[in-house]
Parts: structure tokens; sequence; C-alpha cells
């Protein structure tokens, strides 16, 4: 069994769809992140893997099979539609491929890195840890910013919820972030400057306590730190920008990857929070 | 003339109030059965003040007894959760997620039935009263009497939950039956932990409201009373024996409510100094603004808004060391006026560094000769970085605002904090608890899924404003003066047809005055 996000829930749910079937779970997924569309895993920047033949499932007796399509984004839009129907939520299998193809297009080992990040979590908050510098440092981010959100605004196009939101800083001299969303956190900018954009991650955490604070929970006033996190190498390649590039987001700029060395899909993440970036 | 009490954990606080004008207060120590102190309370307020009973037109009673009740697991009754949705939400039941010893004192008896909603409004699978029958005997057979109903999607369509509420109702005639539509918001676990939680506190509610009814009988009140909701509102008595759980967090936002009404200001910051800690808060058109996450109470996940709070260790008991400097989060507590040096105690507290500094008269003063200037000048450094900081950590604007500060430590605070464009330390602040509560308004809130696709935004907003004022009127506001005090529309990521999620509240005075 084969995990496509390792983003929430979609991290849970093959792994137990993996002990009912009684195989294994492979520890890893297809994106080292989250995110909101099947042409987006790394799987699909290779030939040789089709997200079709892809089966879908209701909570009630609904099922489809959609066995081929014209590539990766149609199968994006004709699953999305499906999903819609379905009320909302469906699970989902497809990607299948042979062990080497995962293991050569996939990034490994982002199921024990989560673990172990939430292990590192739960540590630093029972011994009073600054929770969101952990959080950074174990990741090899960076803290782009610590304040409160001062600015929100949403709108719904195509479908998705789009927006952005103003970040000011604490302090006298306070810096202001804006950062836009599409349901995922896309860019954070520092006046002109851009900070951090996909396929980087821009995580957001409650400031007390490392919560994360998702697009939906936002809220005026909130006391949040803005984290940016390196994607994994395998979402950096001109291929993979060409679909998770800020420009396949419709911003018209070079990505510009975050310095440090990322520690999603590298073995070493086994050292989590030891060494230097 | 109205009369607000607050039973707090430690204290009742009460005050006489003559419209805008505070005429008496009176603070006695809470009792266990909660009448005792409030009896205690009114009877003083009564005798002081020379009060004639029949001016009263309200008596207004905030709270923490229910929340209480929870978090300490007692007097809470046996409760069955019934929940519509199937084949949906099997793989997490009710209850999942409480702490252990509080599913099995509530004796952990949950149901799943056919039903239930999609976000769109169209069913899950078709109600089944056969079904729901059928568990009710069973739950009848257990001599259970407090059923909570929960529906996939309910706030979007209830129609199930009524359903089930009859066949449950026909079955158990004398059951006391909460429906999470009724109580809760979008978010079927926080929404449905809601309604087990009101309906495991009842029969705790019924006994408590009867006792209050009767304290105030006793004393010659005939007024109505109210009791205190988590949003700063009033609900009336029967109401509020229905909704116990809706008086969850009361307390600190009337506290800020009462703040606000003190010092005349409806924008600003309130610093609420303890004895352990300083908890902050931020007024926005005279109401708290809420915090954004879930909140646990008692250990179970809840989605009712509470006042957004930063919590320091800092109050009147904080400890003190001065090598290296430390100011709390140790806290003498209530043990102040025991183990404070002022009071002849040996610790070395806050309070005493006020007192040292000339800021309060307390105590013995004699008893600081000998504590250096320099731990003095430092102490008073940290208090100010830290309240500094905490001001800075919950402002939203750099503008400056005005800052309103009160609580039993507030003697810690007299520098001139940073961004605040005037520092007020109301009268009586002491009792602002029972001031917020007795200059309460009526209130009805509405939490809905829309689809714009299908009617205009106008049209979603107005059916919303509508539902929330019916709200307000039925929980006992006059209905020429109820106003919609906040709006929030959060456009749902993922879904189609425009799914926007509107939050309307309404408010108005309490009907006769």
């Amino acid at each position: 069994m084969g995990i496509a996000e390792i983003g929430g829930a979609n991290s849970m749910g093959p792994l137990i769809a993996g002990l009912q079937a009684g195989v294994p779970t492979v520890d890893g997924d297809g994106m080292g992140r989250a995110f909101p569309e099947l042409q987006m895993t790394s799987y699909m920047f290779h030939d040789g893997v089709t997200v079709t033949p892809l089966a879908m499932v209701d909570a009630g007796e609904s099922s489809a099979v959609i066995p081929r399509t014209a590539g990766a984004l149609w199968a994006e839009r004709l699953a999305r539609n499906l999903a819609t129907s379905m009320g909302a939520t469906a699970g989902l299998a497809g990607f299948v491929m042979s062990g080497a193809q995962l293991k050569a297009y996939g990034i490994p080992y982002t199921l024990s890195l989560a673990k172990r990040l939430g292990e590192r979590v739960l540590r630093a908050r029972s011994a009073g840890e600054d929770v969101p510098a952990v959080i950074a440092s174990s990741l090899h981010g960076q803290l782009l910013l610590r304040g409160k959100i001062t600015d929100l605004f949403r709108r719904t196009t195509r479908g998705f919820a789009r927006g952005g939101l103003v970040i000011e800083g604490f302090g006298r001299k306070p810096k202001r972030l804006d950062i836009e969303f599409q349901n995922e956190f896309l860019i954070a900018t520092l006046g002109k400057r851009v900070l951090a954009s996909v396929p980087d991650l821009i995580c957001i955490v409650t400031e007390e306590s490392g919560e994360p604070v998702t697009t939906e929970v936002l809220r005026y006033g909130t006391r949040v730190a803005v984290l940016g996190v390196p994607a994994a190498a395998a979402l950096k390649t001109p291929r993979a920008l060409a679909v998770v590039g800020p420009r396949a987001f419709g911003y018209q700029i070079d990505f510009q990857a975050l310095p440090n060395r990322s520690v999603i899909g590298v073995k070493t993440a086994a050292n989590l929070g030891q060494g230097s970036p | 003339m109205r009369i607000g009490i607050d039973v707090g954990g430690t204290n009742t606080d009460a005050v006489l109030m003559d419209g805008m004008v505070v005429i008496g207060t009176t603070k006695t120590p809470t009792t266990a059965n909660v009448t005792d102190g409030i009896t205690a309370a009114l009877k003083t307020l009564v005798s002081s003040s020379d009060l004639d009973v029949s001016r009263l037109d309200g008596v207004m009673i905030g709270t923490t007894h229910f929340t209480n009740a929870v978090v300490e697991r007692k007097h809470l009754q046996a409760t069955a959760c019934i929940r519509l949705g199937l084949p949906a939400t099997a793989c997490l039941p009710p209850l999942v997620d409480w702490p252990e010893e509080l599913a099995t004192t509530l004796g952990n008896h949950c149901y799943l039935a056919h039903g239930g909603h999609e976000f769109d409004g169209r069913e899950i699978s078709p109600f089944d009263s056969a079904e729901v029958s059928a568990i009710a005997k069973e739950i009848g057979r257990q001599g259970i009497k407090a059923v909570a109903i929960s529906s996939v999607f309910s706030p979007v369509n209830a129609m199930f939950e009524e359903k089930a509420a009859e066949v449950v109702k026909s079955v158990i005639p004398d059951a006391s039956i909460t429906l999470s539509s009724t109580i809760g918001r979008i978010g079927l676990l926080e929404r449905e932990n809601a309604a087990v939680m009101n309906a495991c506190l009842r029969k705790l509610a019924t006994h408590t409201i009867t006792g209050f009814k009767a304290a105030l009988a006793a004393m010659d009140i005939t007024a109505p009373f109210f009791i205190s909701q988590n949003d700063g509102t009033l609900m009336n008595a029967d109401f509020a024996a229905n909704y116990p759980v809706l008086t969850f967090a009361s307390g600190p936002t009337n506290s800020m409510r009462g703040a606000a009404f003190l010092s005349g200001l409806k924008n600003a910051i309130v610093i609420d100094v303890g004895g352990t800690t300083t908890d902050i808060g931020v007024l926005q058109h005279g109401f708290p603004r809420v915090a954004a996450m879930a909140v646990s109470i008692g250990g179970v996940r809840t989605n009712f808004r509470m006042p957004d709070t930063l919590s320091i260790g800092l109050g009147g008991g904080s400890i003190i060391q001065s090598q290296p400097l430390r100011v709390g989060p140790q806290s003498v507590g209530y043990e102040l006026s025991s183990r404070a040096r002022v009071f002849g105690g040996t610790t070395l507290t806050a309070t005493d560094i006020a007192v040292a500094a000339g800021h309060a008269e307390v105590g013995d003063a004699l008893r600081l000769v000998g504590l250096e200037p320099e731990v003095i000048t430092a102490v008073e450094q940290r208090i100010a970085e830290m309240v500094n900081e905490a001001v800075d950590r919950m402002k939203t604007s750099a503008a400056a605002v005005p800052v309103i500060i009160v609580g039993g430590g507030s003697i810690l605070i007299h520098h001139a904090i940073e961004g605040a464009a005037e520092m007020v330390k109301p009268q009586h602040y002491a009792v602002a608890n029972a001031i917020g509560a007795a200059i309460a308004q009526v209130g009805g809130e509405t939490d809905r899924v829309f689809s714009l696709a299908e009617m205009s935004r106008e049209g979603a907003l107005e059916q919303a404003k509508r539902e929330a004022s019916e709200r307000a009127v039925a929980a006992g506001a006059n209905p020429d003066t109820v106003d919609i005090v906040e709006v929030e529309e959060v456009p749902l990521a993922y879904l189609p047809g425009n799914a926007t999620r509107i939050m309307v509240k309404a408010v108005g005075d309490l009907r006769g005055g």
C-alpha cells in the first residue's frame, strides 16, 4: 500500500486500509506535503506511471472505477466531480506501479518523519520549549515571522477558496508579511521580496503551542508563527516545477528555493533535530 | 433596577444597579450548593442598599457551576447519545475521544442509526423510525432519562433530529432530550460533544435553577431572572434549564463586558490581574474577541466560542526570585495573606514589591525593610516588560488602544503600558463579573451552510439574520430592539455550488425592562 499525500488524514487512511487488506504500507508518499490536486504527485513527474485505473468509493454503497483518462489532469477533473457528487468526500485508490517505480519516483520516509515530528512537538510542549522554533529547526526550516493576523480576505473562485492574509510582527517596528492561499498557503512576501513560495512549504502554527492553523480557521487577531520549510528535492525538478511551481499557481515569478537542504524524503531524518542544516 | 450575581469558584459577587449606576456591591464565599451563597449575597445587598425588592426589573446570574460539574465529573446524569448518519461516520462513534473516566461516568451509551445529510442538504440515507424506536427501547430498558441526538450536518437540516426526538419521546415520555442542532455549530464531533454534555447536565440544571428560584422567592423577589450565556448575553431561566451548556465561559465574558461598561469603552484591551495569572483579552464593539481554535472543556473537544485570552504567569502572589531575576510563574495563590512578607510570611511576592515601591498600602510595609532598592526596580521593570509584551501580542493594529485594568492584582500595574492610548482602572473592578451579568442583553446565534448557487448572497444573509433574530426573541429579547452585532462568512474550500458558512449573532434588550 502506498500513500499519495502525507498531509492530514490522507496519511492515516492508507495505513488503515493496508492493515485491513493485510499488506504493509510503504513509508513514504507522493508529495512530502499537502497539495490539492492528483497531478501534483511526484509519481506524475515521470513517464510510466498513470493515475488510472482509479477506484473511488463513498461512505455508502456507491463505487466507481475510471479505467483510463487522457492524462493526470483529466483524472483529477473527473475524480473531483465524482467526489463532489459523493457528498464532498470520497476514498480513492490508483497510481498502480511497480516497487521499482515507487522507489524511484516516490518521496521516502515521510510517514516516519511525520511521526517523529509529532513526538518532538509533544515533548517540546510538555517541556515548555518554544514549539514553533522546534518545528522550524526539526524540518530545517526558517521562522519567517511571529505575529498576529491583522487582515484577512477570502473569495471563492472556481470552487477553491482563494484568499490572502496579512501578519504583523510583534515589537516596535513590526514587519509585515503578506500570504496568499488557495486551500494551501502558496506565497509569502515581505514588501516586494518573496520569502517563500510553492513548492516549498509555508506552515502557519499558533504562536503559543505550535498547533497548525489551516485556512478555514484563520481569524483576525490570531497569534501565529509562520514557518518556511524546504520541500523535497523531487518537487524542484524542472518537470515538477511546471506543475507545482509558482507559475503553475498563477504567479509570474521563477521559483527561489529556501536555502536549507530539505529533510523531507531524506533518510537522515532519523536524526530529527540533531545536527545543523 | 437590576441585580447581577456572579457565582465564581471562590466567591459569589453581587451588584445592584439602577440603570447605569452601581448602587451597591457585595462579595461572599461561594457555597457548595451555590444557592446558599446567592441567598447570602442577596440578603447583604438588599439590606445594605435598603432596597425595596418590588422595584427590581430583573436578576441576572452568571455561574461556572455547570462547567465545574463537567470538569470535576460531579452531578452528571447517565446519558445516551444517538447519532444519525449511517452508513457514514461509523469509524468514529460518539464519545470516541472523550477522557475515559468521563465517558464511563455517563455510561458510554452510544448508538448509531441511519439518517444525516450532506453539506448541500441531500440525505445520506433515509430516516428509519423503527430503527430509532428499537434504540429508544434499549435506552429505556436501562433506565436512562437523558438523551442527546446528533445528525450529520444538522445545522443545514435538523429534520431528522426532530423526528428522532419524537420517537424517543413516545418511547420514554419523561426523557430530557437535547438536539445538537439547537446548541452547536458546524463540526460533527464538537457539536455532538456539546449536545452530550448538555444532556448530562439537564438534571443538575433543573435542580439548580429551581434552587435559584427558591432563593429569590425567599427574598420576595418576583422580578424575572436570567442566566448568562457564554457570549455575554442572557437566557431566561427556563431556557437555561434546557441549555446549561450555554453557560460555559460566561465568567470571563462577563468580566470583560463589565470592564467595558465600567470604563465606558467599547474597544480596548482588558488586563485582568489575578493572584497567579494575568489574563489579557480584547474588547471589540463591547464584546470579547473570540478565539479561533477548538476549545477543550474537561478534556472534551468542543467548538464553543470562547473569549480569546492570553494568560501569563504574573499575579499578586507571584513568587519573586532575585538571583537570577524571576517573577513567577509559581505563585502563593490564595495563601497570599499568610505567605507574603507584608502579611508576616517569608515568601517575597509581587505584592510585596508593589508595597515596597509605594504603589499599594496593604499589610505591614515595615516587614519589607532591608529589601534592596535594586531588586525592587529590577522586578518592576520585569513586570512592565511582561505586560508590554503581552499587550503587544494581543493588539491587532499599531495604533494606540485604551487599556482597562481590573482584578485584585492590578496594584502591580502602574507603569505606562507601551501602545496604550490611556489606562483605566475603573471603580468596582473587583465585581466586574457581576456587573457584566447585570448589563447583559439577550442574544441569538445562527451558524449554517448556504449554497450561493441556489440563493443570492443577500438572500442567504437575510435568512441567517432572520434566524438569529428569531432565536434572540425566543430567548427573551424585545423584538423591537434586536440588532445584528456580528456577521461572519467563510467560503468552504473544495465544495461546489459556492457553499458558504454564515454565522450571525443578534442581540436585543430584555423584554419588559
